[in-house]
């Protein structure tokens, strides 16, 4: 009897271990990553990535808003509007978190991401 | 012709018969697989040396890829990739184990394995990290399934003839009558060429003018041309390019949006990828052939598969009846007088191929020169 029992070693082993990675994988894909910059002007609404650094220029009543994503954060680099205020706002990466150039008529928020960290994060202020 | 080698196109060409088996059953999920192609490999796995086993393994992806017409696509590394690295996982864990694993766990690791390495060089060369939005689910059913069919490898073990007869090496195996297929060099370089110009194509425009035109020289060609595949493609590329948006937003989906840019991009690269899937299947149709000692061995390979196919289609019965009776048929060489030789195929039209090849060559030419 004792050898028929024998591969429920092997066996248990590659389960436990299958179930263990299953379990690592579905908590790294669901945490969404760094989400997504929202970009509203007077014109159209854009939305990107986070985890891609890139510029973008979006066009408002005053003229251009230029937009910087670095390293999972955004921030207005440049905009037409007379105070420049915007552009001294420091760079987003939270859910809630918002920049505004109200002259121009742009507004950076962000969607999606890591609610759970939310949370934490906002206790933690 | 040795015996192993004779041994090895056998078990190689029982993998090519199921994996067709397997095509055939209705899914309700595209993506849903059985494995039917991993059985032999299951069954074999304690009986076979590493070397001739590797070659098996080999033997199976080439000749999917040679079947289905893939050979020279991305979907050829992508199988690769998956049948290599869980043939070797299954192989090294019952090195290790030995009698203390069963072909239940070793299914299950090489079906995750398998699921894990496919993802990997999916997202690699054809669909981008976003892909791994798919493991959890995939991985999920793969392990499903690969409980099943271990189970099934088990039974068929203790039960079926032929398996038995391979393992204790008591069957002894017929030649069969290699079929002659000659080869079209013009249509291979052709085919070359339409892929390199694939490649170079630049805009979402020229890029489905191309496709258009590789579908019209894959069935030319003679190749079937199947529509819900390529539809999949499409839109699995659109759903995971939800995920990394960029540029305008069109449409919001929940808390997801379409995005100009990245549907752009989605598209574009759902197109080049049917364009190449067109020109692996032309290129196929050209009949390549591989010299040597793999080439002998492959073209083994094949002429048991048609014989297999041949002599599963002359069976009654149940499924497993089916494959054990084609099995022996084809072993014993007794199968080549009853069932009928298939019908010869109509002759490429050559001219219409290159002309539709030097089209493509030009629309990609002047994409370069716009854009």
């Amino acid at each position: 009897m004792k050898y028929k029992w024998a591969p429920l070693f092997g066996d248990t082993l590659i389960l436990i271990f299958c179930i263990l990675a299953l379990v690592a994988i579905s908590k790294q894909t669901t945490s969404g990553g760094n989400g997504y910059v929202q970009i509203q002007s007077s014109e159209a609404t854009y939305r990107y990535s986070l985890d891609v650094d890139r510029e973008i220029t979006v066009h408002g009543p005053l003229g251009e808003t230029h937009v910087v994503i670095e390293d999972g954060h955004a921030h207005i680099e440049d905009s037409a509007c007379p105070t420049k205020s915007c552009t001294f706002q420091k760079p987003i990466s939270d859910a809630r978190a918002w920049i505004a150039c109200l002259p121009n008529q742009v507004l950076l928020t962000i969607v999606g991401g890591d609610n759970e960290n939310l949370e934490v994060d906002d206790v933690a202020n | 012709m040795s015996q192993t080698e004779k041994k090895i196109a056998f078990i190689s060409a029982t993998t090519l018969l199921l994996s067709t088996l397997e095509y055939l059953i209705p899914k309700p999920l595209p993506f849903l697989r059985l494995g039917l192609a991993n059985l032999p490999l299951l069954i074999i796995l304690d009986g076979m040396a590493f070397g001739p086993f590797l070659i098996i393994l080999l033997l199976k992806a080439v000749g999917q890829g040679m079947v289905s017409g893939t050979l020279f696509s991305y979907l050829f590394l992508i199988s690769l990739a998956g049948t290599l690295s869980s043939g070797i996982a299954m192989k090294g864990a019952k090195h290790l184990f030995k009698a203390r694993v069963s072909l239940v766990g070793c299914s299950l690791l090489g079906a995750f394995v398998s699921n894990l390495s496919q993802l990997q060089v999916a997202s690699w060369i054809a669909y981008g990290p976003s892909i791994w939005i798919a493991a959890p689910l995939m991985l999920a059913l793969g392990m499903v399934t690969s409980f099943a069919l271990g189970l099934l490898a088990m039974i068929y073990l203790q039960k079926g003839t032929t398996g038995k007869a391979l393992t204790q090496g008591t069957l002894s195996l017929a030649i069969p009558p290699a079929e002659e297929k000659t080869p079209h060099k013009h249509l291979l370089f052709a085919s070359l060429l339409a892929i390199v110009a694939i490649l170079l194509a630049k805009g979402l425009i020229t890029l489905a003018v191309i496709t258009t035109l590789m579908y019209l020289l894959q069935w030319v060609a003679g190749r079937r041309i199947r529509i819900l595949p390529a539809i999949m493609l499409i839109f699995s590329l659109i759903v995971l390019s939800l995920f990394e948006p960029n540029g305008k937003v069109l449409l919001n989906v929940g808390s997801l949006a379409v995005t100009e840019g990245s549907l752009t991009i989605a598209l574009t690269k759902a197109l080049r990828l049917l364009a190449l899937l067109a020109a692996s299947q032309s290129l196929s149709a050209s009949n390549p052939k591989i010299e040597g000692k793999a080439g002998t061995l492959l073209a083994l390979t094949l002429a048991y598969f048609s014989l297999l196919t041949r002599s599963f289609r002359a069976t009654k019965g149940s499924v497993i009846e089916r494959v054990d009776q084609a099995l022996q048929a084809t072993a014993n060489g007794n199968s080549t007088d009853k069932a009928p030789i298939p019908a010869h195929k109509k002759p490429i039209n050559i001219p219409l191929f290159l002309f539709i090849v030097l089209g493509v060559f030009a629309v990609a030419l002047i994409s370069l020169l716009v854009y």
